[in-house]
């Protein structure tokens, strides 16, 4: 696995961001993004609510005190989780209550997202509350650019759009509006990222 | 007869035709973690389908006090999340008192088949679909079975895609994706409709 | 190692010649539209096949494999598949279900079964909608819908009877698949295959037994219907080419007997239940990763016999020269 070894915030942007990508790397919370997003307009509700949840769960996750058991420690995330999905649930049904619809089930799920389960712990080891709120902010810019790139590429290729415009596609895969669609198309882009890693270390190594 | 023959259509239902990896990836994140471990997987699988099941008994009664108005959207994750909290603390107490051998083995991923998108998803789905507290369990029971046969028919091919043969760029986490893929397209034929979420 | 990949290429051999013959009589039967679809779906899978070996800088060696994948896609269209969906499903096949698993040898499921599969999802209307034998088709890449009517399966699985000659039957001279239904055709090749050791034949006559019996009781004792039932929805032809694949079947002979049961249960559920047209490309799909865990059990089950009593290793001795299997014998020799 390539992954910037250092613990100082440009390390831990790269993680983020490229290195230990939510999606493309790590496999966080994949079942909303190879379900749901499915063209650009439905991911970008998709990003905003993760958004919202992860980043105050997280947040508030951080005071939750060290020497608490783990087993305890655990339920009062998803405790945390479940208290601020409230006022995010009625803050987007206000804002884009057909969006939440579509969201369905998967919005209330993002509550036990192993990217809150495994990220709240991962925090803890890092010293300042500077570097873990870079962390958490970092992570979520980087789940979000995937998100919406995968779901923009998506669309492209299975409804021969962009954001609901026709574009004149040849050819309109629609396999790929299906879940198994989500599940390969995502495998093929996280092997495609991969390979860019690669190259780019191998270039900067020359 | 024709009882168990409902049951048994149910039961094949909700493991194979909306299996909650394949048809609504519910849990696959959790999958994705799990796999990579072939020791820890009966164990895994049984904890799961020991939570769903029990987790969908209390969900039927937990509806029955709760989810009456029409905002009950907006609570029912949290008071959720209690029941699973509630069911994972009993789950290890009572480990610790009667098995305290199956309890240092079962500590390790007992956390992880409790707070899963898979056993959160389940009690949203069949509080949807179901009504009766027998259709409760059953589909509790089947959905946890589901994923347990998803993570198995994952970690049979653990060799495969973790082997040296798989062009790099591919191996473990994007092949895995790819995998699971072509089993849920597979599946896929089974249900043949758009289910809803 | 020189006679392993011998009998690797000479079973290559044997499947493609069995598989031209067939793909000959259905450029007979729908002319030459069926040849475009034939060049188009070997021309992009060897190719591809050659790119990707490029790419991952692997040796291509003797590998015929994706000229077979590419005739046994060929096989499995309708005459009258847009072009662009053929070309769709020869690269899915080849970079998807071949190369990103590893190439030759270290697939999981059937590359032509898979990209056949992808294909019939994704462009639904056109690929499963047939035009009759011995018609004109236009050359164009979309046939206009008014030539092409529904696949005989189709109508068998929604009446459970049909209006079909025996001798259509057995010939093949119905609306279907270019390649799938030409039963007497099948039956010569699958005996020649098993002659020449290229088909499992313990796997093939286990999955004839068990969905002979399925049919029988289902059809009522109906021989005519269990004519139809093994000629319609690429049923003969899965069980042989796909099923039977070399690259994915497993390696001895109790898991090989395991898995023929696995597969044919699998055609039972999405027959019985779902209103699939081709049960047989889902069940290969299905039961290939069964196949290999059956022969890791196997194997570990052979080995802890073998310490006790030699006799019993005779039962799980390894059928086909692929290399893995041998390596695990290797290991294990190694090991003791």
């Amino acid at each position: 696995m390539i992954v910037a070894n250092d613990n100082s915030c440009k390390g831990i942007v790269k993680n983020a961001l490229l290195y230990k990508n939510p999606i493309f790397v790590s496999g966080m919370v994949i079942a909303p993004v190879v379900v749901m997003a499915n063209n650009f307009f439905d991911a970008v509700t998709l990003v905003i609510a993760f958004s919202l949840i992860t980043f105050f769960t997280l947040l508030m996750s951080s005071f939750v005190p060290k020497n608490i058991v783990y087993t305890v420690r655990i339920i009062l995330y998803t405790i945390i989780g479940a208290l601020v999905y409230v006022p995010s649930v009625i803050f987007l049904k206000y804002l884009m209550p057909e969006g939440v619809e579509a969201l369905g089930i998967f919005f209330p799920l993002f509550i036990t997202s192993s990217f809150i389960i495994s990220r709240s712990e991962t925090i803890f080891f890092l010293e300042t509350k500077g570097k873990m709120f870079l962390d958490i902010i970092f992570c979520i810019i980087g789940y979000d650019a995937a998100v919406l790139l995968f779901a923009a590429i998506r669309e492209i290729l299975a409804f021969g759009t962009i954001c609901g415009n026709i574009i004149g596609m040849p050819v309109e895969i629609a396999a790929l509006q299906n879940p198994f669609g989500g599940f390969i198309l995502l495998g093929l882009i996280a092997a495609v990222f991969r390979s860019i890693l690669l190259f780019i270390k191998r270039v900067r190594q020359k | 007869m024709e009882l168990m023959g409902n049951i048994m259509m149910t039961a094949f239902i909700a493991v194979f035709v909306e299996n909650t990896i394949f048809s609504r990836a519910l849990g696959t994140s959790t999958l994705v973690v799990i796999s990579r471990n072939r020791k820890n997987l009966f164990g895994f699988g049984l904890s799961v389908t020991y939570i769903t099941a029990l987790i969908s008994v209390l969900t039927y009664f937990v509806n029955k006090l709760f989810a009456n108005n029409d905002n009950s959207y907006i609570y029912m994750p949290l008071v959720y999340i209690c029941v699973l909290g509630f069911v994972y603390i009993l789950t290890l107490l009572c480990l610790w008192k009667f098995l305290p051998r199956l309890f240092a083995k079962a500590k390790k991923y007992v956390h992880i088949s409790a707070f899963n998108c898979a056993v959160l998803g389940s009690m949203f789905l069949i509080s949807k679909y179901c009504e009766t507290l027998s259709d409760y369990f059953i589909h509790g029971l089947g959905i946890g079975l589901g994923f347990v046969f998803a993570v198995y028919l994952t970690a049979i091919v653990y060799d495969k895609i973790y082997s040296e043969k798989v062009p790099y760029p591919f191996r473990g986490y994007p092949i895995m994706l790819i995998y699971l893929g072509i089993l849920s397209m597979a599946f896929w034929g089974l249900s043949g409709h758009t289910l809803n979420y | 190692m020189n006679s392993k990949t011998k009998t690797d290429f000479s079973i290559m051999t044997d499947m493609l010649i069995v598989l031209i013959v067939i793909a000959s009589m259905s450029v007979y039967y729908y002319g030459m539209r069926a040849a475009v679809v034939f060049a188009i779906t070997i021309s992009v899978s060897v190719a591809t096949d050659f790119l990707c070996c490029k790419l991952r800088k692997a040796d291509m060696g003797k590998d015929l494999s994706a000229l077979i994948t590419g005739i046994t896609l060929g096989l499995m269209m309708s005459a009258s598949v847009p072009y662009y969906a053929a070309v769709i499903a020869a690269v899915f096949s080849i970079v998807i279900a071949k190369h990103a698993f590893g190439g030759h040898g270290c697939e999981i499921f059937n590359a032509a079964a898979t990209g056949f599969l992808f294909a019939s999802l994704s462009f639904t209307q056109n690929m499963l909608t047939y035009p009759k034998p011995f018609s004109e088709i236009p050359m164009t890449s979309v046939v206009s819908p008014d030539v092409l009517s529904s696949s005989f399966t189709s109508a068998f699985l929604l009446t459970e009877s049909a209006e079909l000659s025996l001798i259509d039957v057995l010939i093949g001279k119905f609306n279907g698949p270019m390649g799938t239904g030409f039963v007497l055709l099948m039956l010569v090749a699958v005996v020649f295959l098993i002659f020449r050791r290229s088909v499992s034949a313990i796997t093939f006559f286990t999955e004839a037994v068990i969905l002979g019996i399925y049919a029988f009781v289902r059809y009522d004792n109906d021989i005519m219907s269990v004519i139809y039932f093994f000629a319609s929805g690429m049923l003969l032809f899965g069980m042989i080419f796909l099923s039977c694949d070399y690259s994915i079947i497993p390696k001895t002979k109790s898991s090989r007997f395991i898995y023929g049961v696995v597969f044919s249960i699998c055609v039972i559920i999405f027959h019985s239940y779902s209103a699939t047209e081709n049960a047989a490309i889902y069940a290969v799909i299905i039961s290939s990763p069964i196949g290999i865990e059956l022969d890791r059990k196997a194997l570990s089950f052979a080995d802890m016999i073998k310490n006790k009593k030699s006799v019993f290793h005779k039962v799980n001795k390894p059928l086909n020269h692929i290399n893995e299997t041998l390596e695990i014998l290797e290991k294990n020799e190694l090991e003791k």
